[in-house]
């Protein structure tokens, strides 16, 4: 009995608002509800005002993303170029200078391809084989299309003439021009960084 | 029928407008969180005003640690304390103390000069470079001098506003 009379004063507690708000709306009441849809319509302009911030706050550093990435790039390619530079075998110098020219452009490319026979011959006949390995890099200047790296670089030389000798290992400090040619990095200069104190 | 039904059907457009809102909140919180986080991680050569900065402290202080007049030993001392912490500065006192003993009877001067430096890394906090050094020491006591062509692997830290060289590992 008690639960069927709290079942009938909710029934008529519930018809009760629906009279409060059946009636045809009485200007008061039409009057919230533009309020309301106005009110609406800011959370929504809001909402996509967040929205759109909060998808372009993702790339705030894009251009400085890209061009860490650039660095990272140019530092790879700069290495590997600088060792196939630093690399000979007596037994294969036109190889080894077709790889050259391959890393290479500019004057410094014409200068190895100038290579003439004798030369050539004469590397042949020193029976030394190179082989550079960069122990240590670091980027100094970098542009969309060029850049300076400079590198520490272990050169072994073996000479074959002398299979008892112990390779020479030397380090050397080199300073490398990059420049970008369509979509490579090639060297355009290749220099020792010589002792200046006087 | 609860409460929380009867203000939804009351103001079911109010209602509406505070969840959107305070989903905005959640975005405009979110994008500022995205603004300052960082993508980058390494800013050498990134930063451009940074990697100069750290450039030229690590090669000024380089230059005054491993400058060194026996008549007066002091200002190659006094850079140590300023400029060197944590393991550069252990080595560096091995170095020194070494140098102090043998530098007066040769009446030794050491010049240094960075050729370049060039920053691998870099954060806030932390870098790494590579350093071309040449160091020219001069014996006055038999006018023998020497050069020689280093290559460093430099740490550094910032400690405030200033860089510091914690360590120093020839390659």
């Amino acid at each position: 009995m008690t639960t069927g009379f709290g079942h009938d004063v909710e029934e008529i507690e519930i018809s009760d608002e629906d009279v409060t708000q059946r009636p045809p709306e009485s200007p008061q009441s039409s009057g919230r509800r533009s309020v309301e849809l106005g009110l609406l319509v800011l959370a929504v302009v809001a909402l996509v005002a967040g929205v759109v911030s909060w998808q372009r706050a993702g790339d705030h550093d894009e251009a400085a993303v890209a061009r860490a990435a650039l660095r990272d790039t140019v530092l790879i390619t700069a290495r590997s170029h600088i060792e196939t530079m630093n690399t000979l075998d007596h037994d294969d110098v036109d190889g080894g200078l077709e790889r050259w020219q391959d890393v290479t452009t500019g004057t410094l490319k014409d200068q190895i391809a100038a290579t003439d026979a004798e030369t050539r011959q004469l590397m042949a006949d020193q029976q030394m084989v190179s082989t550079g390995k960069v122990v240590d890099a670091a980027v100094l200047d970098l542009t969309a299309s060029t850049a300076t790296v400079i590198a520490s670089v272990e050169v072994t030389v073996r000479n074959d003439a002398d299979p008892s000798a112990v390779p020479s290992v030397k380090r050397n400090r080199f300073a490398a021009d990059l420049v970008k040619v369509g979509d490579r990095w090639l060297l355009e200069g290749l220099d020792q960084v010589a002792v200046e104190i006087k | 029928m609860t409460a929380l039904t009867t203000v939804v059907r009351r103001h079911g457009v109010l209602v509406l407008a505070a969840l959107l809102v305070a989903a905005a909140a959640v975005a405009f919180w979110q994008a500022d969180v995205a603004r300052g986080r960082d993508n980058v991680g390494n800013h050498a050569v990134v930063g451009v005003a940074a990697t100069t900065e750290v450039q030229s402290a690590v090669s000024s202080a380089l230059v005054r640690v491993f400058s060194y007049d026996y008549a007066d030993p002091a200002p190659t001392q006094q850079a140590a304390d300023d400029l060197l912490a944590g393991r550069a500065r252990e080595q560096y006192d091995l170095l020194f103390a070494a140098l102090e003993e043998k530098a007066p009877g040769q009446q030794l001067v050491l010049t240094a000069q960075v050729q370049v430096a060039a920053v691998k890394e870099l954060t806030a906090r932390s870098a790494t470079l590579l350093v071309f050094l040449d160091q020219a020491s001069q014996r006055a006591t038999d006018q023998e001098s020497a050069v020689s062509a280093a290559q460093l692997s430099v740490r550094a830290t910032r400690t405030g506003d200033t860089w510091k060289v914690t360590g120093i590992e020839p390659l």
